[in-house]
């Protein structure tokens, strides 16, 4: 597994966007358009189509790296049409994993098993179908060897922090977002709920974003400071 | 008269000829209904929800139904049929593309085309006959020569 720094997923981001701004011949302002991104950069394509998903489990967003496919779950649509942050952040993080972790190069060869088709695990339909894969997988050590690593990988944390970040980093660009936020006082809620309809992000991604940058300290009561150090001065000297 | 009769049958001729013509594009490109629409899309930097959003709003109420992002998605990716030729012709408007390849592409007639073959035996008959002889690209390449030479004595007349 890859690891990546913070700052070399800023800058695989920020080389994204300037990519997108060469093509566009314009430079970029928010909301940024991550769908023209992820298929005029990436090359990848977007399919609406549901997913099933397992008691207690809620799957937005899926990417078939064999088809070059992010699939978003169709049973979601009218979350997202009500959450259109949501649905570009799902979107953001799919097209991290593909551009952080997808050995690009590997996919033009035989895959393991001659399985060509990864939405087998990505997608989880046709549920008949794949019980008889996954029977015939767990017969054999190679085989759950192969199940162990595409369960540790789907869980791996350092994996979630990077394309979180990644996605941050395409939809929050470092700079617009420093330009934005220097011309408010963003210690009012009003003022980030704003900026937040401005980008087209949810107001939990803009905080965290911010947070990230040192742009921002939320306490636990809600309250806003500048930033770290201003909410420990304000904490210790009341 | 027959001379008339050889006339229309030319016009129709050119208009079987262009849709043939794509057809042959197609085959040759392999290239789906679905992924020639993603290709113009992408040509002119939309995205799926724009080009859906704007199509629907071309389209009447009846049609419109259900003409969204997630269908347009799975028409892109082969996982549903064309649509009905009324929204291929609103898609090939707001691609700047030609309704014929896209209709041809989908494997359904120009309106035109089905019009003529409505209001005409002739050209029913002309057609069927055409099907039948399974003419191969030379037999068209002849027959397109005939259709220039009468409309050229046509427009001599």
């Amino acid at each position: 597994m890859k690891f990546y720094r913070n700052q070399e997923i800023e800058d695989l981001a920020a080389e994204r966007l300037s990519q997108l701004a060469r093509i566009l011949a314009r430079p970029l302002a928010p909301p940024i358009p991550i769908d023209l991104l992820a298929e005029q950069i990436l090359g990848l394509d977007f399919l609406w189509e549901d997913i099933d998903e397992l008691p207690r489990e809620t799957v937005l967003g899926a990417l078939h790296p064999h088809k070059r496919l992010i699939i978003m779950n169709e049973r979601h649509r009218a979350l997202f049409d009500t959450k259109p942050g949501l649905e570009r952040f799902t979107k953001g993080h799919e097209m991290g994993h593909w551009d952080l972790f997808i050995d690009q190069g590997a996919l033009e060869h035989p895959t393991l098993f001659a399985l060509d088709d990864s939405s087998l695990f990505t997608r989880r339909r046709s549920p008949v179908g794949e019980v008889t894969v996954m029977k015939w997988l767990l017969s054999f050590p190679e085989g759950q060897g192969f199940l162990r690593d595409l369960k540790s990988r789907a869980d791996d944390p350092n994996e979630a922090r990077a394309v979180n970040r990644y996605a941050a980093a395409i939809l929050m660009p470092k700079d617009l977002l420093r330009a934005e936020v220097g011309t408010i006082d963003r210690t009012r809620w009003s003022n980030l709920y704003r900026i937040a309809e401005r980008f087209e992000v949810t107001i939990g991604a803009l905080t965290v974003r911010l947070q990230q940058l040192g742009l921002l300290y939320v306490a636990k009561d809600r309250t806003l400071y500048k930033d770290p150090v201003q909410a420990k001065g304000q904490i210790v000297l009341p | 008269m027959e001379n008339s009769i050889l006339i229309q049958f030319a016009y129709f001729l050119v208009l079987t000829f262009n849709s043939i013509l794509a057809l042959i594009v197609d085959m040759a490109t392999n290239q789906t209904f679905g992924q020639r629409i993603r290709e113009l899309r992408k040509a002119k930097n939309l995205t799926q929800r724009e080009l859906a959003e704007r199509v629907a709003a071309r389209l009447k109420e009846e049609d419109r139904r259900g003409f969204d992002v997630t269908y347009l998605s799975k028409i892109e990716n082969d996982k549903m049929p064309p649509p009905s030729t009324i929204a291929i012709m609103q898609l090939a408007k707001e691609l700047d593309a030609h309704s014929d390849e896209l209709l041809a592409l989908a494997g359904k007639a120009p309106m035109d085309l089905g019009q003529t073959l409505k209001e005409s035996e002739a050209a029913r008959l002309f057609y069927r006959s055409a099907q039948e002889l399974n003419l191969d690209e030379d037999d068209w390449k002849t027959m397109k020569a005939l259709m220039e030479y009468l409309m050229q004595r046509r427009t001599k007349e």
